[in-house]
Order: structure tokens, then C-alpha cells, then sequence
């Protein structure tokens, strides 16, 4: 669908797409002196469910906020269907920051109002469909929700976009059990049209190892793998044991 | 005991609070001057503050306005450091560990207190520096017109305001650190009163900008001392205040709060602004405006804002309907009151982007599919249209109040073409208040690198005094009340021409960096400042 009022922000016909929805060649990033990134280089083909998976300060944070055009990398190039990752690629990507936080003074209704008239690509149906899936109650005020209950807000305005590319940053963190459940559901829902491609950032491995067709493995800012999960379990490993295998 | 014995005991800390009043100490040392690199930062600091005071202040401004002035800028410095730190303290990450420290409430607070006090005894020092060397510069250039006393005069006005500045120093950091009581419950209200004594300071500006000393029988040396005895008596009342409120409230409250979530636990249910009930939100840039407009309309609906206003309004009716007797006095006391609708907008966008960052919202706002200086600029109208629907009812009830308390007033109005210079007065203000706006959106340059901060900052801090002290000459007493000559449009129209070309370009730098703030929360410039302070000790 593309955006009438933001000739920007289209967004590209994914089905014609053949190229990669993600690549990375040598992104490197410093943050005031620090060397965050060193050289990360890796493909997500359209239609997978990637994970980005490293331990703390890894840089996965960084490098998901240089795909989502937050800000560029100092060197190598991050593309977006062949496309650089910039402020103006925005309109092929959802994205869900890591311990992010919605206007508290809105109402759950309000927000979701105000996204449907910020996001060019919102879809109505989806948003009414998640709501019930993931129990959002539309009179609560953000303010007072609780983290589940936020994370569960923010996934849905995610996920109730068309966007060929979501990208969520620890969706897990500091989440009850009964909401990952719920999160974790509402992803594999989404797969369902085998279409949009997932890149997830998350420590909860056991949670969505059975999800990942692909993962990435970076450490200390360099890349340390990028594996087709079934040419692992082919192998006789899990994308558990090759995450321990690495950063064990 | 003896008193001597008694006071001894007094001061005496526990090594507990020894270790407290470090831990927060520690949070200050680095930005003394400690090295050749900072000891250069400070001087250049220094040197730029004297340099921006001379061109401001040079002509034309009495000694006693200089130190005024300083006195005042100290006291807005500590006041806001103080406002500042105890809103840090309720989205802190350290909060819970800080809380469960095994040390009487009291302590916890009163080394917060002493900690902050010391910084800001700093930059005081600094800034009286600045005022002595203020008058040492124009003491030597002066010719016999001038208005700088001599050296010994000014040697004894600076003496006399040490003290002054000395007691001005815990009276600001006690009051703004007061802030710490009122996140919950009918404390809320006492927002009130802080936020009056926040703005109200940078209104005497103006006032504080034309001091004669043949006309100011008040600012002797003795007087001053005075005031600095008055003074250290009201710190010594606001550190009570400010203990008593944090450690019967404040630390409850804190250890209650939920990060992120300030002032808004107590209603769960969320109140609809008009917009949102009739639907008008609207889609693209219309809904980005409505998004930055909807944090506005919460806060005029909250019950103490709106009481407020009301009283505000009830004044202005009054003010206008007394000063239809004096119309002059009524428009000067309106040219002073137009600073703050000048300072309010330009200290909203200072605050609001680094507040996101810091609450971790600013992904989402930068997330969002709309180039970044549109993401600004909805921003600046939204802030802008609160403000002049605020001030625009405030000026219809002060001329409602002034067309019924007479027709002396409107008389004196209708003719010689005086009506033109409320006009005048309104429009220099209006273009003043932008012109301060967009000043402020330079602020995200200051992101890419450390220099450019210590550059900025003299800039960006004397751009709030730019309503109160430049405006002098764009709207002079002498033009109030009397026909507006022809060179004073011109002038007006250059200056609009000027804001209509500085607005969209500082917009346009600010969205060239403004992702930098996700680097630079308050969280990652204490992490950094602790490595640098660990390489110093190390």
C-alpha cells in the first residue's frame, strides 16, 4: 500500500521483491570512541523469521536501531530491499524498541486512534483482531498499565501495520509469563502469509527457538554466525546449543 | 556541654552519612574542573559568560544591574539544578537500591541537599567572577559617562553580594529540590506554587535590567547584606520544607512509583479530550499534530491546572479593569508579563526530547513514518498553539476588565494611533518568543560533540533573557502609549523576516541530530561520566 500524503514512505511491492528484505555489509558504529559494531555482515531473505541473538551489550540494540534508520552507521551500508536504511525507509518497517514507552497521558483507545492516523499502512481489521487476541483494554490509560500489559499494546500497534519488515527489540523483556505466551501467538500469527520477514532481538531462546528459520549471532559488536536453523537441527543441534557453543 | 560542644555534635556526620554525602558527591565531582582538558572547558565557559555579559549588559547597565542580575542567575541556576536532580531521582534506575540503603529518610535527603548545594556553590562562585570582572573590564574603558562606580565602590558591591550569593545558593536548590514531595496526591498541588516561582524570576528581568544607582536607595551594600541575612532566613525555611515534605511524602511516594508512569497511577481510566470524542484526529501530519497537541490537552484538563488558569484569568480581569485608570502602567505591566508566554515554548522543546529519550518513548516518536523535521515541527505548532490559546484568553479578560473599569481607558487608547502599540508590543513579543523557540531546537547540535555544548551553553542560556533585557530596545518605555514611527515597522518586519528564515533552519539542524539523544539519556551521560571519573582515579 502505498502513502498518497508521504511519497517518501512507500513502500515497495514485496511479493516483486527478490533481494534480501535485510542486509547488512560491514556496519560498523562508534559511540563516542567505543567501537559498538565491527564489520557485521549478514542477509535475512523475505518471508523469515530471524532471530538476533547475543549477550547483553552485544550490539544488537545498535544495529537494530541503525536498520530502523534511527540514526546511520558510521561505515558499511544497512539496506532495506536493496534500499539504504534511513528515516525515510520507515514506512517498510515496524519496529518495537527494547523497554520502549507509549505516551503515558493517552488512553490505550486514544493511542491506538492517533496510530491509525500516524501509520499510512495501519489496518483496522488486524488492530481489532489483536485486541482480542492479546487482550488490550481500550479505556485503560497507559500510564497506569502494567509492563505486560504495555508490551502487549505496543506489539499490537506494531503487528496492525502492513509492513513487510517488523523488527522487535527484546519483546520479552520484563514480561509475565501469560503475556509471552500472548506475544509469542500473536508472531506466529503473523507468519501466516509468509510475506513479512521478522528480524527479533531476545534472550528468551527457549521462547521462540521452535520460530526461528534463521539466526544471527553477534558478540562484543562482531559477527559471530549467521545459521539456516534447519541446517542446524540437520546437524544434530538446537539454536540453543549453537548460542551456547558461542558465547559459552 | 557547651554551645561550642553542642554545634560540634551537631555537625558531626556518621560514617554512614559520610559514605552517603560521597555517593552523591561522587555524582558531581566530575564536572569540576580536575584536569588541564576541564580546567580549559571552565575557563573558556568563563570567558564566553563574560564575553556574552559584556555584549548584553555592556551599555548602559548600572553595577548594581550587573550583580542583580548575577544574583538572579544564580538563583534560577540552583533552582533549576535542585527542580532538575529530583526529577531524576523518580526515574532513576538506582532509585530501589538507593531506598533500601539502611540509613535513617532523612539522611537519604539531606545528603542529596548538601551534595547539590556544593556544585551549585561552584558555579556560583563562577558567575560572581563573572560580574566582578563585568565591572574590572568596564571600570577600564569607561570615559567619565559612564555608570560604573569606582573600583572601590565595586569592590564593596561585590563583597556585599557574596553573601547575597551565598544564600541564594541553598534557597534555589532547597525549593527546586522540593519538587521531590509532589509527584502524588494533594501534594500535586504545590505544582502550583513551584511552577509560578520557576517562570515569575525570568519576568524580573526586565525590572532588574534598569537599575540606577541614584534611583535604587535599596541596593547600598548594607542592604544587600540584608537581604542575603533575609535570604539565608528563607533557605533555612525551605530546608525544612523541603525535608519534611520528601521524607514524609516524597520517599513513600518514590518507593510506590512506577518509572515512566508520573502522575498518572491514580486514574486508570483514561479522561477523552474533546478532539478524541468527536473524532477529529485526522490522518499524516494532522495526527502527528494531534499526537503532540493531546499531551497539552491532558494537562489543561487536570483539576489544579484549570483552577489555576481560572485564577489567572479572574487577575487578569481585575488587573485590566483597575488599569483602565492607568493605561500606561497597564501596558508596561503587559510588556513584563509577555516574557513568560515568550520563554514557555522555548523551554517545552528543551526539555520535552531529552525527557523522551530519557522515558524511552523517543524511539517510537522517531519510529514514526515521517521525516524528522515534521516530527519537529508538529512539535514547535503544538506548543506554540497551547500557549497563545493560554496567553490569547488571558489578553481578551485583561480587555474585557479594561473596556469596563472606564472609558478613561479606551479614550486614552483611541487616540494619536496608541492602539497601534499594543499591537507593536504584541508582535515584537510574538516574534521574540519564536525567535527564543528556535535558539532552544539548536540545543540537539550540541549532542555531536562536547565543545559545541560548552559553546552553546552561554548561548542557549542567555536566549531566556532575551524577552526581559534585548526587548528593552525593540520596545522602549517611551515608545508605550505614543504613535509607533515608521523606522520601528521596518524594524519589526526585519525581524519577522528574520524568524521566518531561523525557525525552519534550526529545525532543520535539530533534525539532523535529534536522534542523538537516544545516546545521550541521563542514564548513559552518568554511565559515561562514572568511566571518566574511574580513568581519573585509576
Amino acid at each position: 500500500m502505498a502513502d498518497m500524503r508521504n511519497p517518501d514512505f512507500n513502500i515497495p511491492n514485496v511479493a516483486a521483491a527478490k533481494a534480501p528484505a535485510i542486509r547488512c555489509v560491514d556496519v560498523t558504529l562508534r559511540v563516542k570512541k567505543k567501537i559498538v559494531l565491527d564489520g557485521v555482515s549478514f542477509e535475512i531473505p523475505v518471508g523469515s523469521l530471524a532471530g538476533l541473538l547475543g549477550p547483553n551489550g552485544a550490539g544488537k540494540s545498535s544495529l537494530m536501531r541503525i536498520l530502523t534508520g534511527m540514526f546511520p552507521p558510521d561505515g558499511g551500508r544497512a539496506e532495506l530491499f536493496c534500499a539504504p536504511a534511513g528515516p525515510e525507509r520507515l514506512g517498510v518497517l515496524s519496529f518495537l524498541p527494547d523497554r520502549g514507552q507509549l505516551p503515558p497521558h493517552l488512553g490505550a483507545g486514544e493511542w491506538l486512534r492517533l496510530a491509525a492516523g500516524l501509520y499510512p499502512d495501519w489496518s483496522e481489521a488486524r488492530m481489532e483482531e489483536l485486541i482480542v487476541k492479546l487482550d488490550v483494554d481500550r479505556g485503560q490509560r497507559i500510564g497506569s498499565m502494567s509492563r505486560g500489559q504495555e508490551a502487549r499494546l505496543q506489539l499490537l500497534t506494531c503487528l496492525s501495520r502492513q509492513a513487510p519488515i517488523i523488527i522487535l527489540d527484546e519483546p520479552f523483556a520484563g514480561v509475565d509469563m501469560v503475556s509471552r505466551e500472548s506475544i509469542a501467538q500473536a508472531v506466529v500469527g503473523e507468519l501466516a502469509d509468509g510475506e513479512r520477514t521478522f528480524l527479533i532481538a531476545t534472550h528468551d531462546i527457549r521462547e521462540m527457538e521452535n520460530l526461528f528459520d534463521r539466526i544471527v549471532l553477534i558478540g562484543e559488536g562482531r559477527m559471530l554466525g549467521c545459521h539456516d536453523v534447519e541446517t542446524l537441527r540437520a546437524n544434530g543441534r538446537s539454536v540453543e546449543s549453537c548460542y551456547r557453543d558461542v558465547f559459552a | 556541654m557547651s554551645a561550642g560542644d553542642r554545634m560540634r555534635e551537631r555537625l558531626r556526620l556518621e560514617p554512614a552519612d559520610k559514605a552517603l554525602l560521597m555517593l552523591e558527591w561522587r555524582a558531581y565531582r566530575t564536572m569540576l574542573p580536575r584536569d588541564a582538558a576541564s580546567f580549559a572547558y571552565w575557563g573558556l565557559a568563563l570567558v564566553a559568560l563574560l564575553v556574552a555579559s559584556l555584549i548584553c549588559f555592556g551599555d548602559g547597565f548600572s553595577a548594581q544591574s550587573i550583580f542583580a542580575l548575577g544574583a538572579l542567575l544564580v538563583f534560577l541556576i540552583a533552582m533549576y539544578t535542585g527542580g532538575g536532580m529530583a526529577m531524576t531521582v523518580w526515574e532513576n534506575g538506582f532509585r530501589e537500591w538507593w531506598l533500601g540503603l539502611p540509613v535513617p529518610r532523612s539522611s537519604l535527603v539531606k545528603a542529596k541537599l548538601i551534595a547539590a548545594c556544593g556544585i551549585q556553590y561552584v558555579a556560583a562562585a563562577g558567575i560572581w567572577l563573572v560580574c566582578i570582572g563585568h565591572g574590572v573590564v568596564l571600570l577600564a574603558v569607561q570615559d567619565g559617562t559612564g555608570k560604573m562606580p569606582g573600583g572601590g565602590e565595586l569592590a564593596v558591591l561585590a563583597l556585599a553580594h557574596a553573601p547575597l550569593y551565598a544564600a541564594l545558593v541553598p534557597l534555589g536548590t532547597f525549593a527546586g529540590y522540593s519538587l521531590l514531595g509532589m509527584y502524588y496526591g494533594w501534594r500535586r498541588w504545590l505544582l502550583v506554587p513551584w511552577i509560578v516561582v520557576t517562570i515569575l524570576p525570568f519576568g524580573l528581568f526586565g525590572l532588574l535590567s534598569s537599575l540606577e544607582k541614584a534611583a535604587a536607595p535599596y541596593l547600598g551594600a548594607g542592604r544587600i547584606v540584608q537581604y542575603a541575612i533575609g535570604g539565608a532566613l528563607l533557605a533555612a525555611a525551605a530546608y525544612r520544607f523541603c525535608l519534611w515534605l520528601a521524607v514524609r511524602y516524597g520517599i513513600p511516594d518514590l518507593a510506590r512509583h512506577r518509572p515512566g508512569s508520573f502522575g498518572f497511577g491514580s486514574g486508570r481510566r483514561a479522561r477523552k479530550t474533546a478532539a478524541f470524542e468527536s473524532g477529529r484526529i485526522g490522518t499524516g501530519f494532522a495526527a502527528l499534530y494531534a499526537l503532540e497537541r493531546s499531551r497539552y490537552a491532558y494537562w489543561s484538563s487536570l483539576k489544579p491546572v484549570r483552577l489555576v488558569y481560572a485564577g489567572f484569568l479572574l487577575l487578569a480581569g481585575v488587573g485590566g479593569y483597575l488599569g483602565a485608570r492607568e493605561p500606561l502602567v497597564t501596558l508596561s505591566a503587559l510588556r513584563a508579563m509577555l516574557v513568560i508566554p515568550c520563554i514557555v515554548p522555548s523551554l517545552a522543546i528543551a526539555i520535552q526530547t531529552s525527557h523522551d529519550a530519557n522515558k524511552r518513548r523517543l524511539e517510537w516518536w522517531l519510529g514514526l513514518p515521517y521525516p524528522r523535521h515534521r516530527l519537529l515541527l508538529a512539535r514547535f505548532l503544538a506548543v506554540w498553539a497551547f500557549v497563545l490559546r493560554a496567553s490569547g484568553g488571558l489578553l481578551a479578560i485583561l480587555a474585557a476588565g479594561f473596556a469596563l473599569g472606564g472609558s478613561a481607558g479606551l479614550d486614552y487608547f483611541s487616540h494619536g494611533g496608541r492602539i497601534g502599540s499594543i499591537f507593536y508590543v504584541l508582535a515584537a513579543y510574538f516574534l521574540c518568543g519564536l525567535f527564543v523557540s528556535a535558539i532552544a531546537f539548536l540545543q540537539t547540535c550540541t549532542l555531536r560533540s562536547s565543545l559545541l555544548g560548552w559553546l552553546y551553553f552561554p548561548v542557549g542560556f542567555a536566549a531566556y533573557f532575551l524577552p526581559g533585557t534585548a526587548m528593552r530596545w525593540a520596545v522602549p518605555e517611551t515608545l508605550l502609549g505614543g504613535q509607533i514611527g515608521t523606522a520601528y515597522w521596518i524594524a519589526l518586519a526585519a525581524g519577522a523576516a528574520l524568524v521566518i528564515a531561523v525557525v525552519p533552519l534550526s529545525i532543520r539542524m535539530s533534525a539532523k541530530w535529534v536522534h542523538l539523544y537516544v545516546f545521550n539519556t541521563t542514564e548513559d551521560r552518568l554511565r559515561r561520566r562514572g568511566e571518566q571519573a574511574f580513568k581519573f582515579r585509576s
